[in-house]
């Protein structure tokens, strides 16, 4: 436990020490939620709702979306490639840790650093121009924040099911951002699903990116009822189950393959 | 005619301090605790044309900081530089079209490419007439078998390969001054040997001048008529090797094979430094007595059956060099 | 004249070879030629969702945006195959790259510039144009001779634009060794400034856009005036001629504190 916690804990340290790293992720973060909220009152003025959702849900709505996608971010695509690729992953292997414990907790480091880097920050600046929204109550905050750290776990483990498909093609290329970028559209980041056509929200039911961003802030903006968000937090759940157990899987395969063809 | 001349020059780094654990990975976001380093410290030095100097010092001594500085890719905080008369700060790119340099660290060629595809670009950048790019091309397969491996990819080259690809990438413009960073770095026999005899030829056929900087000694035995070296950013010795070798090392030796054990060996100007049964060990200075009166002395007094000489490593001299120069803390002379 | 030529010929050799360095790895280009489409689809397929629900964003309509949208991924594109090297800036420094170049008899900027062309980007441009194209035709664009050449002007100018504000921000890797994160807000920051008409932001914002960091002259202006859309500024002259200009002065500026990074680079060393 102690080796995971270190790992944390240098993953943190190591992004502290670029302290002009720091203030542009920040930046970043800052412009993505003015935009989005600039956007939102454009689009909202002249009508009272949009699917019906209302301007104030909407803001919180975009608000919280950026202040979660700032502490939502993994690296495990970018070291596993990077492993890969100069060969030194069968090394890994033989340590006595995890490895996939390992990539998390260096993911919830880097996460955590985040909180302190980009997400209060960005929450206190923000607070100055828009009107941050408060959770309902103290309950559904609790919910909410359970329903994140669900929704951090599929993010988590869907990008590492990509990166694991390192180990068959080496070169991610330009996977990632295609994943970023479909994330963007379907997971509810952007727009709300609800404002996609009805066929639409049917497919993307049967997936499980809506429940990355869609769900928690449903939650959060307080549009769903009790039963919704028990359901929700349930299929929340089964993905996470779901897709650890295809990352195992897919990782023992992986390792297969690594100790067949070496490194 | 002197070619190469610094004035008190000198560099100085600032060096933020990190502190240990998290608390000081915060405190230096915050409040960072900032160190000066004295890189190099008022050297100054003339080099005259087809001179081959060798340039030493311990690592971290501020050999690679001058050359930098010298080669104008490092501005000094303070002193001058003039190649041929001209600052490489001021007038770059003027200095730069007359230099040739090799660092052993970081390659000049360009890596996915082929080695001839780099002389290709080279000879653009440096405008090189098509004839004297083909005599130089012919001169460096002479000396350097260039073309045995023109056609590879620089990264798929050995070691050897890709410092002879080097030396002919930084000659191709027929510089009149050469500086090599460690040319013989991680060499095999075979590869210093090619190096050395390449900077010889260019020395003696076009006057070319050399810098050298090495921490292989040999080199500087078969090529060096200068040493200039540097410790803690100071000029510790300059001068004629063969002037600093007989400072620091001035002894040489002479080893006897007596016909008889026992017989003490005395001559006003050696010392029996270790006597084993047949074989006596004398030292003598260079300055004092010739080898050859030496032998020529004792071979009359003594029953003299075989004799050798023996130099004085040039590397027990450098050793010599450091240890003084750290003792005293400070140059031995500038 | 043949100082002209001399550059030229250096110009085009190390573009040809940087090329060719790439064309040794296939796979790649082909991967990312793959990909890059599928990145472009969910930006507009964004706009149309967008779109459906609100009917109008600021008043521009679906065809008005994708017009916008087009015309900024040209310039994107353009800048992303000739200049995309301003982004790894930092692997230049870290690696002595610049060293090296400092060694030459040859201009520093100039040979930053010309050391990389970025085969991959082919396909950004194959997409612009294709969105744009699409726009066109949604917006009864009028191909005549004076509006196609108003087009290259602007969309070159925007190219320049763009690639002297990366070469502007990324310079700050000669100072702290990474430029990664600066990279990332500016590309996210001209995102959200060149697909969007610049009229959701409040007056201030847009005045930064157009005196500060000119991104309104990116894809904003020029698209107003293809339109006939009123951007509620009153500028000196027609797009086709203030993005050039702009375009070049963004440049003179790009150069000037390049130069001065790699003053600093050569005083600190690496």
């Amino acid at each position: 436990m102690g080796a995971y916690l270190y790992l944390a804990k240098m993953k943190l340290m190591a992004f502290l020490t670029y302290r002009f790293e720091v203030i542009t992720s920040l930046g970043t973060n800052l412009i993505i939620l003015m935009a989005s909220v600039f956007l939102w009152k454009t689009a909202y003025s002249g009508t009272d709702a949009i699917s019906g959702v209302t301007e104030s849900q909407m803001l919180t709505y975009t608000i919280i979306s950026v202040l979660l996608s700032s502490f939502f971010s993994s690296n495990i695509e970018h070291s596993l490639q990077e492993r890969i690729a100069q060969g030194n992953i069968a090394l890994d292997f033989l340590k006595p840790i995890n490895l996939i414990f390992a990539y998390l907790s260096e993911d919830i480091g880097i996460s955590m650093s985040s909180v302190v880097s980009k997400l209060i920050p960005v929450l206190i600046i923000s607070a100055l121009f828009v009107q941050v929204p408060l959770p309902g109550s103290w309950l559904s905050f609790l919910v909410f924040l359970i329903s994140s750290m669900l929704s951090y776990l599929i993010l988590w483990l869907i990008s590492a099911l990509i990166a694991v498909l390192c180990f068959w093609t080496v070169q991610l290329g330009e996977l990632k951002t295609v994943k970023d970028g479909i994330i963007l559209l379907i997971s509810g980041k952007i727009i709300p699903i609800r404002m996609f056509p009805k066929w639409m929200q049917k497919v993307l039911s049967f997936m499980p990116f809506q429940y990355v961003y869609q769900t928690p802030l449903s939650i959060y903006i307080n549009r769903i009822t009790r039963q919704e968000i028990a359901f929700s937090l349930f299929i929340q759940a089964i993905w996470v189950l779901f897709l650890s157990l295809a990352l195992i899987m897919l990782w023992n395969k992986a390792r297969k393959h690594v100790f067949i063809q070496g490194g | 005619m002197i070619v190469i001349s610094a004035d008190q020059l000198s560099k100085k780094f600032t060096v933020i301090r990190r502190e240990k654990g998290l608390k000081g990975a915060l405190s230096s976001l915050i409040h960072p605790e900032k160190i000066t380093v004295n890189a190099v410290d008022n050297v100054s030095l003339k080099i005259e044309k087809g001179e081959i100097v060798g340039f030493i010092g311990p690592n971290g001594a501020g050999k690679s900081t001058t050359v930098k500085m010298m080669t104008g890719i490092l501005h000094p905080t303070s002193g001058s530089v003039e190649i041929n008369g001209l600052s490489p700060f001021k007038d770059r790119k003027k200095v730069v079209r007359e230099l040739g340099v090799v660092f052993g660290q970081r390659t000049q060629l360009y890596w996915d490419l082929r080695l001839g595809e780099s002389f290709e670009l080279l000879k653009r950048i440096y405008q090189i007439s098509d004839s004297m790019y083909k005599a130089n091309m012919k001169q460096m397969d002479e000396v350097l078998g260039i073309n045995e491996f023109i056609h590879i990819p620089v990264r798929q080259l050995s070691l050897g390969q890709r410092m002879r690809g080097e030396l002919a990438a930084a000659m191709l413009h027929s510089p009149p001054v050469l500086f090599l960073d460690e040319p013989t770095i991680g060499l095999d026999v075979e590869g210093k040997h090619s190096i050395r005899k390449f900077i010889r030829e260019i020395n003696q056929r076009y006057g070319t001048t050399v810098i050298l900087t090495t921490h292989d000694l040999d080199d500087v035995e078969q090529l060096c008529s200068r040493l200039i070296v540097i410790n803690h950013g100071r000029i510790v010795e300059d001068g004629p090797l063969q002037d600093i070798a007989e400072r620091m090392a001035p002894y040489r030796f002479l080893v006897l094979e007596i016909a008889s054990p026992g017989i003490g060996i005395r001559h006003p100007l050696a010392d029996t430094v270790r006597q084993n049964g047949n074989q006596v060990w004398l030292r003598f200075r260079k300055s004092e007595i010739s080898a050859s009166r030496l032998i020529s002395d004792l071979c009359y007094s003594y029953p003299v059956l075989d004799l050798k000489i023996k130099e004085p490593d040039i590397e027990d001299m450098i050793r010599e060099l450091y240890k003084l120069n750290d003792k005293t803390g400070s140059g031995v002379c500038n | 004249m043949d100082k002209l030529r001399y550059y030229l010929s250096v110009a085009s050799y190390s573009m040809k070879l940087s090329m060719k360095k790439q064309l040794e790895y296939p796979m790649e280009i082909i991967s990312c030629f793959a990909m890059i489409p599928m990145m472009y689809a969910t930006g507009i397929l964004l706009l149309y969702f967008l779109t459906q629900n609100l009917k109008s964003i600021g008043g521009w309509t679906f065809p008005q945006l994708a017009f916008l949208y087009g015309i900024g991924d040209l310039s994107h594109g353009i800048m992303v195959v000739f200049s995309v090297q301003n982004w790894f800036l930092d692997r230049y420094v870290n690696r002595g790259e610049f060293d090296r170049m400092l060694l030459r008899p040859l201009n520093v900027f100039f040979q930053f510039s010309v050391s990389y062309v970025n085969i991959i980007g082919i396909m950004d441009v194959l997409v612009g144009l294709s969105v744009f194209i699409y726009s066109c035709v949604l917006v009864k664009f009028s191909w005549t001779f004076s509006n196609i050449v108003r087009l290259v002007v602007i969309i070159l100018g925007a190219a320049l634009i763009r690639s002297s504000i990366f070469t502007i921000f990324c310079s700050v890797a000669f100072w702290t060794k990474r430029c990664s994160a600066v990279t990332a807000l500016m590309n996210d920051m001209l995102e959200r400034t060149t697909l969007y008409p610049m009229t959701i932001y409040p007056r201030l914002l847009q005045l930064m856009l157009t005196l500060i960091i000119p991104v309104a002259f990116i894809s904003f202006f020029p698209s107003c005036c293809f339109l006939g859309i009123d951007s509620s500024f009153r500028l000196p002259a027609d797009a086709a001629v203030m993005t050039p200009a702009i375009g070049i002065i963004t440049f003179i500026l790009a150069q000037a504190v390049f130069n001065w990074g790699l003053r600093n680079y050569e005083s600190s060393g690496s």
